[in-house]
């Protein structure tokens, strides 16, 4: 008698997370994919704009001119509404070139910093780093 | 007896607890992995649109300086310096990016300048990329070429007109890889005897430009020699320099 109702809870046991792994599982499949995460977000909306002004050699000719202001201008159309940025321009050998704050204010709790290696279509072909801190803004 | 069923409530409980625990990291690690990899993925692929991009870029600057008067010599320094450059500056494991330049004629050290006498210019630059990201447990082996190429053609006709005196038309098209492309500058030359001149406003030089790569250029002037020698030279809007000449067809 005492065995068999050891049996019987054993089993209600079991049958009981079965249901919950069950339920989770299931809940999990259907439920929308959520953002993982804000890095990934920002990281790629970062890399896209990125891309986008380099793709016809307009990042390296903004920074072979020096044009500060027309780069930080370009970059606050691509990012979306609600990212802050900072943007930092390394030349070949590593060294700061941006003597000015290029960015509107980075002001996050999460900060994701991505860097695109660039070349220039001049005909002296300079390569720049382009290091983009980004956070969402609260 | 009263204990017993303690007990019993007590295991059910805590074998709940325990599978919440077990089901609830299991899905964490599992979820987690997921990211990772997606995030992986958009790395891979953003750095490799980054690098071709930087790739056609160098090829571009490096056809502008040899089409400007540079050595051929400079295109493979500055895909070497690139290389080399791209090598060290991927974030999550390690990047390799080898070239080679293309030899097979018309190019030469990957360069193809060939400004002709018969109304066709071309300046071009090719050269083939193997890009290696070697990531933990991903690699990824991509191979692409770029090819730049500016075109220039060039036709004329003169009309002959009282003494020595000539009206002279002269259309041209310019092309960037085929397709038609804006000039940044263009100078028409005209042959007179050895001399070469450039038409002015005293010529009534007039210039049109349809706005899609094809430019119509009208002058008149005193041109002894038969028939009339034309040559454009022309900078695009990549600054890739390239000219061509022409022997103009009397109408």
């Amino acid at each position: 008698m005492f065995n068999k109702k050891g049996q019987i809870r054993m089993l209600e046991a079991f049958l009981a997370v079965l249901v919950i792994f069950s339920t989770s599982i299931i809940s999990i499949t259907f439920s929308p994919s959520r953002n993982f995460n804000d890095e990934k977000l920002l990281s790629t909306s970062g890399m896209q704009a990125l891309i986008e002004l380099d793709s016809d050699g307009t990042l390296g000719r903004l920074v072979d001119e020096r044009n500060w202001t027309a780069l930080s201008e370009s970059l606050k159309i691509l990012l979306p509404v609600g990212v802050s940025y900072n943007l930092t321009v390394y030349d070949d050998a590593m060294y700061q070139i941006n003597n000015s704050t290029v960015g509107n204010g980075l002001r996050g709790q999460k900060v994701v910093s991505i860097e695109y290696p660039c070349a220039s279509q001049s005909t002296e072909c300079y390569f720049y780093l382009v290091r983009l801190q980004l956070a969402f803004t609260e | 007896m009263r204990k017993k069923s303690c007990s019993g409530q007590v295991l059910l409980v805590g074998v709940l607890v325990i599978a919440l625990l077990l089901l609830s990291t299991e899905l964490y690690v599992y979820d987690l992995g997921k990211a990772l990899d997606e995030g992986k993925q958009n790395s891979f692929s953003d750095f490799i649109l980054a690098l071709e991009a930087g790739s056609e870029h160098v090829v571009v600057g490096s056809l502008a300086n040899v089409s400007q008067g540079g050595t051929n010599q400079i295109f493979r320094n500055n895909l070497e310096r690139w290389s080399s450059f791209v090598g060290s500056r991927y974030q999550f494991g390690k990047c390799i990016l080898n070239f080679t330049i293309r030899e097979i004629s018309p190019y030469s050290s990957g360069i193809w300048i060939s400004w002709g006498t018969n109304g066709l210019g071309v300046s071009g630059a090719y050269a083939n990329f193997t890009l290696q990201l070697l990531d933990r447990g991903a690699d990824v082996d991509l191979k692409y070429a770029i090819n730049i190429t500016t075109t220039l053609l060039i036709q004329g006709t003169y009309k002959g007109m009282q003494g020595s005196s000539k009206q002279v038309n002269v259309t041209c098209n310019l092309l960037n890889e085929g397709n038609p492309a804006l000039a940044e500058n263009l100078m028409l030359y005209y042959k007179n005897l050895d001399d070469w001149l450039t038409p002015g406003p005293q010529n009534n030089y007039t210039v049109i430009d349809y706005g899609n790569g094809t430019y119509f250029m009208s002058f008149v002037a005193d041109i002894s020699s038969s028939p009339v020698e034309v040559s454009v030279h022309v900078l695009d809007q990549r600054q890739i320099y390239v000219q061509a000449n022409a022997t103009c067809t009397e109408i």
